[in-house]
């Protein structure tokens, strides 16, 4: 083969290497960027700080990283020639590539040229790929393994509240609790009866705790922990209580229930409060004093907010202890709402829990409907919020579960007193409270202002109106006419009544 | 294009030639003897400087007996005339007693002409060499007289610190290709020098180049490629040499006063095409620019105030040069 030939093939093969070596690159450093803005959008993703679906982010991200590293390569692309001098000086070959390249395409060829073309064809065979268009290892391989080992790591590592890695039927479920936490917290400033002072903070940290929730910036731990905590709190100063009657009684019930007054656990502290309250209505009658009274509203206070504590706290352990999902017993399923005591009933059968007897007001007894359990009261789980003010309807979707049974409810009727003094006297226990806005017109009254004065208002509109608007030159003169006719047949009006 | 008869590997071999011969009187001086050849082969004439006794004189009467080349020798000294360089028209008569004008050729009309010690004589003097130099040719009493190719001047001077000297116009001195320094001789060369001038050792000396050979080497030298980017690297080089250019160095701009001339440029790259044959290539590459740039520059850079009183060697400022333009090859 003649030298031109073989140096035309030669420096064809060199191109189409140089030219997959460009792309292999463009390719690197698109995914060099791409791993690079994956990190911390996974990151981010993972912190739940944004809210969006992983696939869809990603590939774009990919797009842009690879346009970003075609447009960077367009910028820096070298010509040919440019690149045969830089293999010309990275492998010391003296500018022969580059000075046969630039000769080859010079019509005349001297002695000298041929032998230099000769010289470059036999470089470019004993070269091998390797040595012309080395692997250079550079910081964005060494950035793209780091950013791959992060992204393998990454995925491991939760940086967000548990509830919001898992399935999206268990964020729901978080969700849920914490409006019902906020109902309830909502309806405290309607109670006149509010907790004992060592407990009435206890509000306030269930408000936080909704809005945190609310804030998704808590997970299903944290919010156990608290509840446990607020618990804790409320089992505790029943417990203060609890001694307090019993120093006013200066009696003791039993040696067993007075151990279990000690360690203070829920269901020793129910039967002791039910002792308590008989002993009270067998000394007093109907003559309770003002301190004791005071005292068993606040353990009345103290046993709805255990009751709510305690329920929060099985939904809470229903949450985590189904992995994320919902499980049959789960509360929530059941729809269960701050204060519904429906479907504690069942919860009660199984596991005795201090009440207080048919206290006034108290919404414990037996299976009287209660407040979620009202038509039109349920929690909206769209909204949010409670439904109140729809009587007569179906009840209200629960909270969290879509729409509610079908199953009609008993119509609501007002507690009945069964002769128990506390609620003859109405110390004792909240009433149900409703809250309605109703919209109705204004009060309709005179005006002081006299028809005249208001048509002048009217035509001083009118007449910016006109200037304002585009409205043709032909109809403004009609719609002026109309309005000062108006005024023209009243001022007669007026003129004749005054004749 | 003109056909040569050589080889382009004939340059090698001959210059090889050549530095075996030298090598039976001069002892060492190796770099001295290749930038002459590459002098000769581009056409260009030598300024060799250094103090007395290192054989500058003794290098260049051989290197004119190894070619068969004319040799004349001027002594230049203070009371040297240009006539006596160039020649003068005495009155002569003929046969019959007619008296005319007959031009007496100077040693100027030589091929190889040793100028020892130029810089003795005074500048105007020193000026009649500018036209044989640049043009190789002669011009006496409105008359041109063409001299014979292949011409060279291998000029030597002392360092114009001496006594008794004049420094070359700046004219002038731009018109020698390479201004080589004659170092003194390593301690193993001295020992040489002396078994070979203090005992009896006659070196038959050969004649290795004709005049023909030699033109066809220039005309080949002529011939061998040079890529654009490298004569841009030439031209850079040239360029960082000026005080005003945006490439100059730091050096530069303290204490140079007048750059580089373009005669800078073209002996930059014919001494790159004579160096590239030399070791066997076809083509200039930038290692023999680099090569070639001291001996063309260190006499075309004139110092300002500055750089004279403070001794700067023109030698690092063009190593300077070298470095910043090398260093942005790569970019």
């Amino acid at each position: 083969m003649l030298t031109e030939e073989l140096y035309q093939s030669r420096i064809a093969a060199l191109r189409r290497a140089l030219f997959r070596k460009r792309v292999m690159k463009i390719a690197l450093d698109g995914l060099y960027y791409f791993s690079l803005a994956c990190v911390p959008v996974l990151v981010l993703q993972k912190l739940a700080l944004f809210s969006f679906k992983g696939y869809p982010a990603y590939a774009f991200l990919l797009g842009l990283a690879v346009l970003l590293s075609l447009l960077q390569h367009m910028y820096r692309m070298r010509s040919f020639r440019r690149e045969l001098i830089a293999i010309d000086i990275r492998l010391d070959l003296k500018e022969r590539l580059s000075t046969a390249h630039e000769y080859h395409q010079k019509p005349e060829a001297s002695q000298l040229e041929k032998l230099l073309k000769q010289e470059a064809v036999d470089l470019l065979a004993d070269l091998r790929k390797q040595t012309i268009l080395p692997v250079v290892w550079g910081r964005r391989h060494i950035g793209l393994a780091a950013a791959a080992i992060l992204l393998a790591i990454l995925p491991f590592i939760d940086l967000k509240p548990l509830v919001w890695s898992s399935a999206d039927q268990n964020k729901e479920n978080l969700e849920l609790i914490g409006l019902k936490i906020s109902q309830y917290v909502r309806q405290q400033p309607n109670d006149k009866k509010r907790p004992e002072p060592d407990t009435h903070a206890i509000p306030q940290q269930l408000q936080d705790l909704a809005r945190e929730i609310e804030k998704k910036t808590v997970h299903t731990e944290k919010v156990r922990e608290a509840v446990q905590r607020m618990l804790s709190d409320v089992e505790q100063e029943q417990s203060k209580i609890l001694e307090r009657l019993q120093s006013e009684l200066n009696e003791r019930v039993t040696e067993d229930a007075q151990a279990s007054a000690a360690v203070s656990t829920g269901r020793g502290t129910a039967g002791i409060m039910d002792q308590l309250v008989k002993k009270i209505h067998e000394k007093y009658g109907d003559q309770i004093p003002g301190a004791l009274s005071k005292d068993i509203v606040a353990l009345d206070q103290n046993r709805r907010l255990e009751d709510f504590l305690n329920e929060t706290a099985q939904n809470l352990k229903s949450i985590s202890g189904n992995g994320g999902k919902p499980g049959g017993k789960s509360k929530t399923e059941k729809g269960v709402v701050a204060g519904d005591r429906e479907t504690n009933q069942t919860e009660d059968e199984a596991k005795p829990r201090s009440r207080l007897p048919e206290v006034q007001g108290s919404k414990n007894a037996g299976n009287k409907p209660l407040k979620g359990d009202l038509p039109g009261q349920g929690i909206d789980p769209k909204e949010g919020r409670s439904g109140e003010g729809r009587p007569g309807k179906e009840p209200a979707a629960l909270a969290g579960r879509g729409k509610g049974s079908d199953e009609k409810k008993e119509p609501y009727t007002l507690p009945v007193s069964k002769g128990n003094i506390f609620k003859d006297q109405g110390i004792a226990g909240p009433a149900e409270s409703y809250n309605a806005n109703v919209r109705s017109l204004t009060k309709i009254t005179r005006t002081t202002a006299t028809e005249s004065q208001i048509l002048r208002t009217y035509q001083q509109e009118l007449e910016e109106t006109l200037l304002k608007e585009e409205i043709p030159v032909s109809y403004r003169n009609y719609i002026k006419k109309y309005f000062l006719n108006i005024g023209l047949r009243k001022e007669e009006k007026e003129n004749d009544s005054d004749q | 294009m003109t056909a040569t008869n050589e080889k382009p590997e004939m340059v090698k071999e001959h210059f090889e030639s050549i530095s075996r011969e030298l090598a039976k009187v001069i002892v060492g001086q190796k770099a001295l003897i290749k930038n002459l050849f590459i002098c000769l082969l581009c056409g260009g004439h030598a300024l060799i400087e250094g103090v007395p006794g290192l054989g500058k004189t003794l290098t260049v009467k051989t290197l004119s007996r190894i070619l068969d080349l004319k040799y004349s020798r001027i002594q230049f000294t203070p009371d040297l005339m240009p006539a006596d360089i160039l020649g003068t028209n005495i009155v002569n008569q003929d046969d019959k007693g007619n008296r005319y004008f007959e031009f007496y050729r100077g040693p100027i009309f030589g091929q190889v002409i040793l100028a020892d010690e130029i810089n003795r004589a005074s500048p105007k003097t020193q000026s009649a060499l500018l036209e044989a130099m640049q043009e190789e040719r002669v011009t006496v009493f409105g008359t041109e007289y063409l001299l014979e190719p292949p011409f060279i001047v291998l000029a030597t001077q002392n360092p114009l610190e001496m006594e008794g000297t004049y420094p070359l116009p700046e004219a002038q001195i731009d018109r020698f290709f390479f201004k080589l320094k004659v170092e003194y001789p390593t301690p193993g060369e001295l020992s040489e020098i002396l078994e070979k001038t203090t005992e009896n050792y006659q070196p038959e000396l050969k004649t290795i180049l004709h005049a023909e050979q030699i033109l066809d080497m220039k005309r080949m030298v002529k011939q061998v490629p040079i890529a654009s980017h490298v004569k841009e690297y030439a031209i850079r080089i040239v360029l960082a040499t000026h005080p005003t250019n945006e490439v100059a160095v730091e050096k530069t701009k303290q204490f140079v006063r007048y750059g580089a001339s373009p005669r800078a440029v073209q002996a930059l790259v014919m001494a790159g095409k004579v160096l590239a044959l030399l070791k066997g290539r076809y083509n200039v590459a930038f290692e023999d620019i680099r090569e070639a740039a001291k001996p063309t520059l260190r006499h075309r850079i004139i110092m300002n105030l500055k750089g004279e009183a403070e001794g700067i060697d023109v030698d690092d400022i063009v190593e300077e040069i070298l470095v910043k333009i090398s260093g942005e090859l790569g970019k």
